[in-house]
């Protein structure tokens, strides 16, 4: 069993992509001879060449625009925003002009492209480089959402999410870029966009969580077992749009008991979204109240000390999950 | 044939007119394009011209009078 | 230049004026709806960089796109029928006058938002780079763009990756209500900001349509050949405001009339005249443009308002909308 880490799975994903299809090709800020910032791009451009892989200026909207006109035009490119917290300074290619053209051609054009970026906290960069921003993009029509919380995951759903005919913003969580993991010996791995992942089952309480918020959701759901005899169920959700919600409907029927785990700030996160959707159409199966635990809906500090109080930790999660149920 | 001329919507917000001032009169000859009234709304005057050339037939709404957007104000024929 | 191609740019640029004229009497009968920005004024540089195009060339363009649009070959009924919001439209009334677009004909969009389309430009151009094809991008905008980030990022990028892009500086001295002199660092917007991307200073009479067409067709060829992006200023007037709800009163009535005077279609028409086109040539031509203009006026109001159901499709590549499994 091959064990790569999630920053090498991202380059590994890639590579398998563009040796199959040599329309795909990659752009982005320090992402060819330097491999990128987080190192996560290491080795395309040696093997496929300036051509197909390009360092840019400082440039986010050129970026986006470039990957946007390619991909209208017969390419399937890979743009890098370095940090998601950049989404704002080239908001109008994301929202406005890559997730509505096809809509407002009626279907003449298609972009077939990814957006991928370092999104997330816990690195100490500080609150404009720490931002989790998934549910930005959840909020936009016409945009694909995925996340991925460990090295299988990022190479087969950036493969699908390369192969996928429509726009995917692809949320790389840097505080996961050094997590090993295994990723199976196939020659190519595509994991498909839309499905939920199971990770653990318990019926005492369902547990959904994003991206650097699985592995703590799953350290928490073993200490609620062993602590508390509470037994839960984790959801690693994965793909936002599109959402899982066959996946995530049962499996909160069978425990009646939702918890979200979120690192965006409180309002508006991707659990908001799906614990409206449960509240709506699975009520009659709800034992109590849904829960969020998040960030509190402040920016984040950039002292480690006051970065890692903020974001949900694993005690935080075991106390909210055994407090609500035992309450 | 007959054509109305309408109070048009001169701005997103904008759901009435005020006609200012009647450029020509009933029974004017009046040639497509030339300006026939001014109309005035809470964002800007504007000449509204002729849509076709023909006889001024009827004029239906008076100098000073606030109508909703898409009223008849006039007919040429 | 030969008889064909300039009656041919003639032809052109009366079938735009027609159109955006028949285009603001339909607003001024509630026929099209919300807004519609005409390029009343500004026929030749559509006219004239068309014709120096390649078929499979692609065009883009600002919200104020008819002209570029009709000038590619688009028949006017689909494009009036958008306008009106009606099935037959060219996006079937999905898009609006905003967002014309037409992939077969290479138009990959009129754009509402200043500057977006600078740098979608250049990803057209550079997968023709990539593919080998030769295609060429042009990509028109007014002179206010000039001032905005995209366009920055824009000519720098196109530059450094010497991509086959035109663009081409439609000034025609006011950014919406603002004359382009008060809101500018430099006194020519486009050609003065060339140098700083290592580019030509290249400035044109945007209401002579030969001499539009020859600097197109020169940038044009010199992008096919390899040699990089240009930048292309177009001097020019708009005879109506910047939408339909402007009368434009804000310009002085000296400048409105010394301009009225160069308009571009009788200007042109003087100059044929005196090459010795027979008057009754241009005539026929004007006549049959207007029949068109009234063809399309009478298809486009034939058309239906558009099945509820298109609202929900074509998000996506497969043609649906959905986000949710279940």
């Amino acid at each position: 069993m091959t064990v790569i880490t999630y920053r090498e799975a991202v380059a590994r994903g890639i590579a398998q992509e563009m040796r199959r299809d040599d329309r795909v090709v990659f752009l982005g800020e320090d992402v060819a001879a330097a491999g990128g910032v987080f190192k996560a791009t290491v080795g395309l451009l040696d093997e496929f060449g300036p051509l197909r892989v390009r360092d840019t200026p400082i440039s986010e909207q050129a970026i986006l625009g470039a990957a946007m006109g390619a991909a209208m035009t017969g390419l399937r490119p890979i743009a890098e925003i370095m940090f998601s917290d950049f989404f704002a300074v080239c908001w109008d290619l994301i929202a406005n002009e890559i997730a509505k053209s096809r809509y407002m051609s009626d279907g003449q054009v298609a972009f077939p492209l990814v957006i991928r970026c370092a999104n997330g906290a816990g690195v100490r960069f500080g609150a404009q480089h720490s931002q989790s921003v998934e549910n930005w993009a959840m909020a936009i029509p016409g945009l694909k959402v995925v996340a991925p919380s460990n090295p299988r995951d990022v190479v087969g759903l950036l493969a699908a999410a390369i192969r996928d005919p429509d726009p995917v913003v692809f949320f790389e969580q840097k505080s996961l870029y050094a997590l090993k993991g295994e990723i199976g010996d196939e020659a190519e791995i595509v994991e498909p966009l839309g499905r939920a992942a199971v990770l653990t089952e318990g019926g005492d309480a369902t547990i959904l969580a994003l991206a650097a918020m699985v592995p703590r959701a799953v350290e928490a759901a073993g200490r609620l077992a062993a602590d508390h005899g509470i037994r839960c169920s984790v959801v690693d959700v994965r793909s936002l749009v599109p959402l899982d919600t066959e996946t995530i409907l049962a499996e909160v029927a069978k425990t009646g008991r939702l918890f979200t785990v979120e690192e965006n700030p409180r309002l508006c996160g991707w659990g908001a979204e799906i614990v409206s959707i449960v509240t709506e159409e699975c009520f009659g199966a709800l034992r109590g109240p849904t829960v969020r635990i998040t960030t509190p809906h402040i920016p984040l500090p950039a002292a480690d000390a006051l970065e890692d109080h903020m974001l949900p930790s694993v005690p935080r999660i075991v106390e909210t999950v055994r407090k609500t149920l035992e309450d | 044939m007959s054509t109305d001329v309408v109070m048009p919507r001169m701005g997103e917000t904008v759901d009435e007119g005020t006609v200012n001032v009647w450029h020509k009169a009933e029974g004017d000859e009046v040639t497509e394009g030339e300006p026939l009234l001014e109309i005035g709304t809470d964002k800007v005057d504007s000449d509204i011209p002729a849509p076709v050339s023909g006889i001024l037939a009827e004029i239906k709404v008076a100098e000073g009078e606030t109508v909703p957007v898409a009223t008849v104000l006039a007919v040429i024929r | 230049m030969d008889e064909v191609t300039a009656l041919d740019l003639y032809r052109t640029m009366t079938e735009i004026r027609l159109f955006e004229k028949r285009a603001y009497d339909l607003f001024l009968q509630n026929l099209v709806k919300g807004t519609t920005h005409l390029g009343t004024g500004q026929e030749a540089i559509a006219a004239g960089v068309a014709r120096a195009m390649r078929k499979d060339d692609y065009t883009f363009v600002t919200y104020r796109g008819h002209a570029h649009v009709l000038a590619r070959g688009t028949p006017m009924t689909p494009v009036m029928a958008e306008l009106l919001g009606r099935e037959n439209g060219l996006m079937h009334g999905k898009g609006g006058s905003m967002h014309l677009l037409d992939v077969s004909r290479g138009v990959l969009g009129s754009y509402a938002i200043i500057g977006a389309q600078l740098v979608i430009a250049n990803g057209s151009a550079w997968s023709a780079q990539y593919r080998g094809s030769g295609q060429v991008t042009v990509c028109f905008f007014g002179d206010g763009t000039t001032n905005i980030g995209a366009f920055h990022e824009a000519l720098n990028l196109a530059a450094v990756w010497s991509l086959p892009v035109v663009f081409v500086c439609e000034n025609n001295q006011y950014m919406e209500y603002t004359p382009i002199a008060d809101v500018t660092a430099v006194k020519r917007p486009a050609a003065d900001r060339a140098p700083a991307y290592g580019l030509s200073s290249l400035v044109v009479d945007g209401n002579d349509v030969e001499a539009v067409y020859g600097m197109a067709r020169d940038a044009i060829d010199r992008a096919r050949q390899g040699g990089g992006p240009s930048l292309i200023e177009a001097l020019t007037y708009r005879h109506g405001g910047h939408s339909r709800a402007d009368p434009g009163k804000y310009r002085p009535a000296e400048e409105v009339r010394e301009w009225m005077a160069r308009d571009p279609i009788p200007a042109y028409r003087k100059v044929l005249l005196s090459r010795g086109v027979d008057e009754a040539v241009l005539d026929g031509i004007d006549a049959r443009a207007k029949e068109a203009v009234d063809l399309a006026t009478e298809e486009a109001k034939a058309g239906p308002e558009p099945r509820l159901e298109l609202a929900s499709t074509n998000v996506w590549s497969d043609g649906t909308s959905g986000w949710r499994n279940s």
